[in-house]
């Protein structure tokens, strides 16, 4: 975040993460990132209550309707088999049921890549348990200097982000980015 | 030959696109280039503002829905300059719900084949779907009017978050720049967002700025161009100007 000096009008300057576009030097030196190794396991009894965050809970029905694109990926080939493969899809309903097998994916792909893009365009429902092991992911990443993005975030994701006040630290706005 | 293909885009309103399209591309007309101009807005804003006020015309719209070419959607509104108008189905395509891989692809498909055509502008709605992502498909170029107020550069910050996202997936880099469009030289905000996007743009910003004028509001109400309306206006002769800039990417 960048704020420019009082005599300007522009207080907050929206376009400062450009300079920032790698996203991992600024935050490399974040006291959350000396705190937690994506090797610690996750579990229930965290301070973050493992709740269903479901903000459309009674809609369950609502992502058949898709008048705006949720990922870029639907609409085009990948370019390669290979590029598929460093995307990690999280599941519709990502939660406590299905965490652990999210770690392990994760662990795997952050042992063999720089770079690491989780796509969450399919997300409806994701519990507390799996955005604090993104959480953790990203403070790893950054404490090891790889990068680690959030792909088209659902609106549903972005909400539960949002509720946990997590949004900044996941970079959900910029990966929204107005489209998505 | 393979015209350039652009794409006037921002997806926040009131910041000048269809003025930027209509007036831009009729003056590079006027240069003695060949233009085509696509209304890719289902408001059909394009079309009025050229003086083609049917709503019930065909467009875009069903060469998107490969029910016809593109050939046979345009037509000459000026000397040099052919408008394709948006039609009265694109706003189904802005609903489209299947075709996968398919539907990112309409226009860029449309596109594709062989043109006369120097430019081809593509204007955009000020919107975030289907539309959008098929202009981002098939331009190379992204020219994105500006207005000199907080909110608009908010709304440029989401704009090429957007932009690097699509450039990430397809592979691509666009050409950006960027126009001041509705421009207050008085005005102590706009100059400072102005100096806040040359800093983060320093060679993308072209070198004249629209400035606000009454006439240029005057103009859609009549159908005409600002060249049509008033020649020899400041607003018809910003417009000359940036017409260069673009050319000769003339940069502030």
């Amino acid at each position: 975040m960048a704020a420019n000096d009082k005599s300007t009008l522009i207080g907050h300057d929206p376009l400062a993460w450009m300079e920032h576009d790698s996203g991992t030097e600024q935050r490399a030196d974040s006291p959350e990132a000396e705190q937690t190794s994506l090797a610690e396991p996750v579990n229930s009894n965290q301070s973050i209550k493992n709740e269903v965050i479901d903000p459309d809970s009674n809609e369950s029905t609502k992502a058949e309707v898709k008048p705006e694109i949720n990922s870029a990926a639907e609409i085009v080939q990948p370019h390669s088999s290979e590029e598929t493969e460093d995307v990690i899809r999280l599941d519709s309903i990502s939660n406590i049921q299905n965490v652990s097998q999210l770690h392990d994916r994760l662990i795997k792909q952050f042992d063999q890549k720089n770079a690491i893009e989780i796509d969450a365009s399919d997300v409806v429902s994701i519990d507390a348990s799996t955005l604090q092991l993104l959480i953790v992911l990203k403070q790893s990443a950054i404490k090891n200097g790889k990068e680690m993005v959030i792909d088209f975030p659902s609106e549903n994701f972005i909400e539960a982000a949002s509720l946990l006040g997590l949004s900044d630290l996941l970079e959900v706005e910029q990966s929204a980015a107005g489209f998505f | 030959m393979r015209p350039k293909i652009v794409a006037i885009l921002n997806q926040k309103g009131g910041v000048g696109k269809t003025t930027t399209s209509v007036n831009l591309s009729h003056a590079l007309a006027k240069m003695g280039y060949k233009v085509t101009v696509i209304d890719l807005d289902p408001q059909g804003h394009l079309a009025v503002s050229f003086g083609q006020v049917s709503s019930r015309v065909s467009g875009i719209d069903d060469v998107m829905l490969g029910q016809t070419r593109l050939q046979n959607q345009t037509f000459e509104i000026r000397e040099n300059l052919k408008l394709v108008v948006a039609g009265p189905r694109l706003q189904e395509i802005e609903q489209l719900n299947e075709g996968g891989v398919h539907r990112g692809q309409l226009l860029k498909e449309a596109l594709d084949a062989d043109s006369e055509d120097d430019y081809i502008f593509i204007d955009c709605p000020p919107s975030s779907g289907i539309l959008v992502a098929n202009a981002l498909f098939a331009a190379e170029d992204i020219l994105i009017p500006m207005t000199g107020d907080y909110l608009s550069l908010q709304g440029l910050a989401f704009l090429m978050g957007t932009i690097k996202r699509f450039e990430k997936t397809l592979g691509k880099k666009y050409k950006i720049s960027l126009v001041m469009s509705r421009f207050s030289t008085t005005r102590r905000m706009s100059r400072e967002v102005l100096n806040t996007i040359r800093k983060h743009f320093p060679t993308q910003v072209l070198a004249t700025v629209i400035r606000e004028a009454a006439l240029l509001a005057e103009c859609p109400g009549l159908g005409k161009t600002i060249h049509d309306y008033r020649a020899s206006s400041r607003s018809a002769q910003d417009f000359r100007n940036l017409a260069q800039d673009f050319v000769e990417s003339r940069m502030m």
